[in-house]
């Protein structure tokens, strides 16, 4: 077959051609370290290593997600945990106060310590990050725990909600974020409505409806001294510091010197000259004050009935027949509604009534402190009958708050697994993304080497071939 | 004698130099693209009868000849068609492969991954105005990219259209320079002269048309060749026919050629290439991308359309998308939703709107939409039913809906917290309710006596019934007897209300309390209204009434109605064995709960699907069929109305081309609608949306978006590395067909030496014989 001369340099135009996009094929996967620098290098490898991005980028945005997640259940843990502190020291304070022998400036002393640990815990409940608060489930955009007057008692009140803020921590899983804070600080259980056992009175029949705590006012109104007279005894100012309530046995015993009102204490007549104040009790520590200077010195067993009304808000007073099952009290303020059974009141007083364990820390520590301050007059084995109610209810709010720690913490815990479990897939996706990608550095580097050897022979060659002419033999 | 051997010798020596003016003719176009070399063909000379010898006349130099192989020649024509063809579109597709940036960061996949990274982590913290921003840049990036794509590939046609219109010039001046040398050629080869030169540049000529476009080459007569374009003849043997760009019945470009009817179909050469390129490659990778950027809305749409906004519930808002008026009436309202020309499918289903007040208190309506019959006007007169709202469709062709003054609307599936407003389950109201649901068996004129009393003196009235307040008053429905009552003045005054409640009609007093009381007295539609046994009898209000919350978030698949009735008459937390009934739309019981003794007035209860609740102290009466009911709605657009309309979407637009993010939204953040319930830290939406990003969509053939991406991407790549290797496989079969025909017609310089010094001797010879000839005659003449 003929060879033309111009075909012959064109065929080693086109072998270096040839040899030189090689190299540059081997120099480009070098140079970038990948294998696929466009689709049309592999498109079926293309299509797959864009199914293997958008995995891996879901795994980067889940981790993300974790660490900002958990950035934030990080503060509400810790707060949470100087939040069980406060209320650690707040116990110890309560207990040290049952102490009968402390003296008022002390009892003032544990009050205003208490006060503060209140507001501290108040800034622990409301605590916000980047302008979110914490403690509200999802209206973070709202103070969680306000307070407020209402009927004439400071309360705190909830104004989050329950819902909770999630992140999704893996293709089908989703944690929470976010705490509701009446299931942290107070989780409200309703339950049967209790007193502390002050005035005698108890649950009526009806079912009640309110939260935290109430005061039940029972005054004493009027004495009625029944036949009492007939001995030349009588009523002090008119009963008006009396606290008795109710149909009383009074029963004076002139041989033994005594006088006994109910199931109370037997009190020993005072000689005379002192007989113009005598005070028995009754059994609930109902007073009645006598006047026993005309006294005839004659045996009693008569009534004293103590008359008296009741109310929930200190505004409306219902009177007492002391044969209501069933009294219907309602606080309009603050929503309650209290069925009492007035027939075993003895005695005047402020009833602590609690509704079931639905009270917060924060009413929980002013209800403390406006015990230590005594306004309510009790003497001490009252006040620390009311204390060891309100210890219980702080040991209980107290649990609640570890227990929302232990959540968070067991929340905190799934993160850390669900990003070890992203990193694994992460790892995993990055390798299957290399192999498709990723040039094999060994193998580029042979792939050059080779192609420029062969271009360099292709070279020496066609230099061979494109000199070599007759006319260099022609004379 | 002498004339016989100068005329030998001259014959030589023109020869030797014909031949050696032919090989310098030769060397001088050894690298002439398209010359083939050329012999001259020689021929020894007639004999000459001398002295009874026959001796030879010397040599005739016949013609010149040149060598070429005709077939092979076609051969290369038509592989040349086919790498013209590959290589245009190599190049539109190379550009297409740079355009797309896969695989990288910075393609659009790449642009999906920070849009949807950004979702997720505006999820930690739904209301923070730097994360919003975020999300709405990204968002906007993303859709500029689909856009620049589809720009992009709209430009690939239209410089493909370009690129053909020149090439078609050209096709036109290559097919008259054919003609002019067919003519020529005739001219010269009429006269036994071989046109040679004029022959290879008509085959160069032919060979570069057949780059551009696909010719089949035919021999006509006087040495001319007809060429024919896809059958229609764009050279004749006396004329050329030009070929011309116009567009064909659907906008796409097509070709035209004088004399022919109808188009050309040109497959081959360059324009054939750019034809495919432009006409169905670009084409049908725009298509794909629309249907990705038609997916994306739709999905995105949504899940965001049902949201509620960052900034509340909305006054007003105007869809984004136009209604068409296709019976050509001049009107949109007649057309059905399901047909009006918007961009996305109306189905069957039911539309949720949630009317607000300014105290946060909910109404929820529904909305019930088939598309085989629901038209724009009855959409728009439902849409005006429900008090506080208003819609009506502009002058363009938009709907809009807007709430009055202190009120605000939106679409989402919340629980409705308080859903017995009168109080029909344990109110305070003095409340007597039908027994029975209806339909209820009334006449025309049939009466109600009632006697209420709010403390006071006792007012007696009654209530007459009449046929035009009903549809069709032997069977009336609930709603219509409330309504009848409501409207009756008597009534008014006196204090009396009726409501409808789960198709039991129920009378109150407008009063609260212990002194409300109420009582039927009698009239004609007692027995038709199942109230017989009322009759006469005083029924009061309470002091307490049963505070009914609702909570929770509905988990349910499907849309679903609860009723809750109480099982005995009783007080809350109290009686011993109250317990409340909930049944669902078919009747069945899905939950019983207890609340009597033992219950806590105020205790969260579940009921079943993620709703809870509560119930305040008071007093229940299941004799006085006392119950409520709520809606719970698992989809509150099951008809994707929202999504059609473009009424609170994320993005707006149909395709590639037009998408992009809301105005509102990239003018606010604050309009991001990303939670169901209003809260500020429910990211609900959020979530859905990540959802999206890993579902198989129905609309991308059971691809999820990245997938369908990477198939896309994917595509043009294989088209380009098919087009790569047809082009490498092609390219050698060129090359092979060129040896052969360079093996053929190619010169050889060293071959043309050596013929150079054969002829010049050749040459020598003959000036030495001549010289001897002229010798010899000389000697002869000097014998004279």
């Amino acid at each position: 077959m003929r060879v033309s001369t111009l075909s012959t340099f064109g065929r080693v135009l086109l072998g270096l051609r040839a040899n030189q996009l090689a190299s540059l094929r081997a120099q480009e996967q070098l140079s970038s370290g990948r294998r696929i620098l466009r689709p049309s290098d592999d498109p079926a490898g293309t299509a797959r290593a864009l199914v293997v991005r958008r995995e891996l980028s879901r795994t980067e945005r889940i981790q993300s997600a974790i660490a900002t997640g958990g950035d934030q259940l990080q503060m509400a843990t810790s707060t949470l945990e100087n939040a069980s502190e406060l209320m650690t020291r707040a116990r110890e304070l309560v207990v040290q106060s049952m102490n009968g022998t402390l003296s008022d400036p002390d009892r003032e002393a544990i009050a205003v310590e208490l006060g503060e640990i209140r507001e501290q815990l108040m800034e622990a409940a409301n605590m916000q990050v980047d302008g979110n608060y914490l403690f509200g489930g999802t209206r973070s955009d709202v103070q969680p725990w306000e307070e407020l007057q209402l009927g004439g008692l400071r309360r705190v009140v909830y104004r989050g909600n329950r819902d909770e803020q999630t992140i999704q921590v893996g293709l089908d899983t989703q944690i929470a974020i976010s705490a509701a804070g009446d299931e942290v600080f107070g989780r409200a259980v309703p339950g049967p409505t209790r007193f502390d056992g002050l005035t005698g009175v108890r649950g009526g029949v009806t079912a009640d409806e309110g939260s935290g705590y109430a005061y039940l006012i029972v005054r004493h109104d009027t004495t009625e001294a029944g036949t009492l007279s007939s001995v030349g005894v009588g009523l002090v100012d008119d009963g008006e510091d009396d606290t008795l309530l109710g149909a009383n046995a009074l029963s004076i015993d002139a041989a033994a010197g005594t006088i006994q009102l109910a199931g109370g204490p037997v009190v020993t007549i005072p000689p005379a000259g002192q007989r113009s104040d005598v005070v028995v009790e009754n059994e609930l520590g109902g007073e009645l004050h006598l006047d026993l200077t005309g006294w005839n010195g004659a045996d009693f067993d008569g009534t004293v009935t103590g008359h008296g009304s009741v109310s929930i808000d200190g505004d409306t007073f219902t009177s007492l027949a002391f044969t209501e099952g069933d009294l219907e009290l309602s606080d309009g303020a603050l929503g309650f509604v209290l069925h009492v059974d007035t027939t075993q009141i003895r005695r005047a007083g402020s009833e602590l009534v609690t509704f079931g364990d639905t009270v917060n820390p924060f009413d929980l520590l002013q209800g403390v402190v406006e015990d230590l301050r005594n306004d309510g007059g009790l003497d001490s084995a009252e006040l620390n009958d009311r204390l060891s109610v309100r210890l219980d209810d702080l040991e209980r709010v107290h649990d609640d708050v570890l227990r929302g720690l232990g959540a968070l913490g067991s929340r905190a815990a799934s993160l850390v697994d669900a990003a070890a479990r992203q990193e694994d897939v992460e790892l995993e996706l990055h390798s299957r993304l290399s192999k498709v990608e990723d040039a094999d550095l060994a193998e580029a580097a042979l792939d050059l080497a080779r192609s420029d050897m062969v271009l360099q022979v292709a070279q020496a060659a066609g230099a061979r071939v494109i000199q070599t002419t007759l006319l260099d033999f022609l004379g | 004698m002498s004339n016989v051997g100068l005329n030998t010798g001259l014959s030589a020596l023109l020869s030797a130099r014909y031949m050696l003016d032919t090989i310098g003719h030769n060397i001088a176009n050894a690298n002439t693209p398209g010359y083939s070399r050329q012999r001259v063909n020689l021929a020894s000379g007639l004999p000459l009868h001398l002295g009874g010898l026959l001796i030879g006349g010397g040599v005739n130099a016949g013609s010149v000849q040149r060598s070429v192989d005709e077939l092979l020649g076609r051969r290369i024509q038509s592989q040349r068609s086919l790498l013209g063809s590959l290589g245009a579109q190599r190049e539109g597709l190379a550009s297409l492969e740079a355009l797309l940036a896969e695989p990288g960061e910075n393609g659009l996949g790449g642009l999906l991954d920070d849009f949807f990274a950004n979702v997720s982590q505006l999820s930690t913290a739904p209301s923070d105005s730097i994360l919003r921003t975020s999300l709405v840049q990204s968002t906007s990036a993303l859709t500029g990219r689909f856009r620049d794509l589809s720009d992009a590939l709209g430009r690939t046609t239209s410089d493909a259209t370009a690129d053909v219109t020149s090439r078609v010039g050209e096709v036109n001046e290559l097919a008259s320079e054919i003609v002019a040398l067919n003519l020529k050629i005739g001219e010269t080869e009429s006269v036994n002269l071989a046109a040679n030169d004029l022959r290879d540049a008509r085959d160069e000529a032919l060979a570069r048309l057949s780059e551009l476009v696909d010719t089949t080459v035919v021999d006509g007569p006087n040495g001319s060749v007809r060429v024919l374009v896809g059958g229609n003849t764009l050279v004749g043997s006396a004329r050329a026919n030009s070929m011309r760009v116009t567009t064909d019945a659907g906008g796409e470009i097509a070709l035209q050629m004088d004399g022919a009817s109808g188009f050309v179909p040109v497959h081959g050469g360059e324009i054939g290439g750019l034809l495919r390129l432009g006409g169905e490659l670009a084409p049908a990778y725009r298509t794909q991308l629309d249907q990705l950027a038609h997916q994306l809305i739709l999905e995105l749409n949504r899940v965001h359309s049902t949201g509620v906004a960052g900034s509340g519930p909305f006054q007003s808002l105007t869809a984004a998308n136009a209604l068409e008026d296709f019976d050509g009436d001049g009107r949109v309202s007649d057309e059905l939703v399901a047909n009006a020309g918007l961009p996305f499918d109306v189905v069957s289903g039911t539309l949720h709107v949630n009317v607000v007040d300014s105290q946060g208190g909910v109404e929820q309506h529904r909305i019930d939409l088939d598309a085989t019959h629901t038209t724009v006007q009855d959409l728009v007169d439902e849409l005006n039913e429900i008090p506080h709202l208003s819609a009506s469709v502009d002058a363009t062709g938009h709907l809009r809906i807007g709430a009055d003054s202190g009120f605000g609307f939106d679409f989402s599936p919340r629980i409705d917290a308080d859903p017995d407003p009168d109080g029909v389950f344990g109110g305070a109201r003095a409340t007597l309710g039908t027994p029975g649901s209806e339909p209820f068996t009334l006449a025309d004129g049939a009466t109600l006596d009632f006697t209420v009393s709010s403390g006071g003196t006792p007012v007696s009235f009654s209530i007459a019934f009449a046929s035009a307040d009903f549809h069709e008053i032997s069977a009336a429905t609930a709603d219509e007897v409330a309504a009848a009552v409501n409207a009756d003045a008597g009534a008014q005054s006196a204090g009396l209300h009726a409501v409808a409640v789960d198709g039991h009609v129920y009378f109150q007093t407008l009063s609260e309390g212990t002194d409300a009381v109420l009582s039927v007295d009698g009239g004609t539609a007692v027995a038709g209204l199942g109230l017989t046994g009322f009759v006469g009898v005083d029924v009061a209000g309470q002091a307490n009434s049963v505070d009914v919350r609702l909570g929770g978030a509905y988990t349910g698949a499907s849309d679903e109605r609860f009723v809750f009735r109480p099982t005995l008459d009783g007080t809350i937390g109290t009686t011993e064995g109250l317990q409340v009934e909930v049944l669902d739309r078919a009747g069945n019981r899905v939950a019983l709960l207890d609340v009597g003794a033992g219950y806590a007035p105020g205790t969260e209860l579940e009921v079943s699907d993620g709703v809870t609740v509560t119930f305040g102290l008071g007093e229940l009466s299941a004799t006085d069929s006392e119950r409520f009911e709520v809606e719970l709605v698992a989809d509150s657009d099951s008809s994707d109305v929202l999504v059609a309309f473009g009424l609170n979407g994320l993005l707006v637009g149909s395709d590639a081309h037009d998408i992009a993010l809301a105005p509102g939204i990239e003018a606010d953040p604050a309009n991001l609608s990303l939670s169901l319930s209003g809260e500020a830290g429910d990211g609900s939406v959020l979530l859905e949306m990540l959802d999206v990003d890993r579902r198989s969509l129905a609309g991308l053939d059971g691809a999820t978006l990245g997938g369908f991406w990477g198939e896309l991407a994917g595509g043009v790549g294989f088209e380009a590395s098919l087009a790569d290797s047809a082009i490498e496989a092609g390219g050698a079969v060129l090359e092979s067909l060129e040896q052969r025909k360079a093996a053929v017609s190619g010169v050889n310089v060293d071959e043309e030496l050596v013929d150079l010094v054969n002829y010049e001797q050749s040459f020598a010879a003959a000036a030495q014989y001549l010289s001897v000839v002229n010798q010899v005659g000389e000697e002869l003449l000097s014998l004279l």
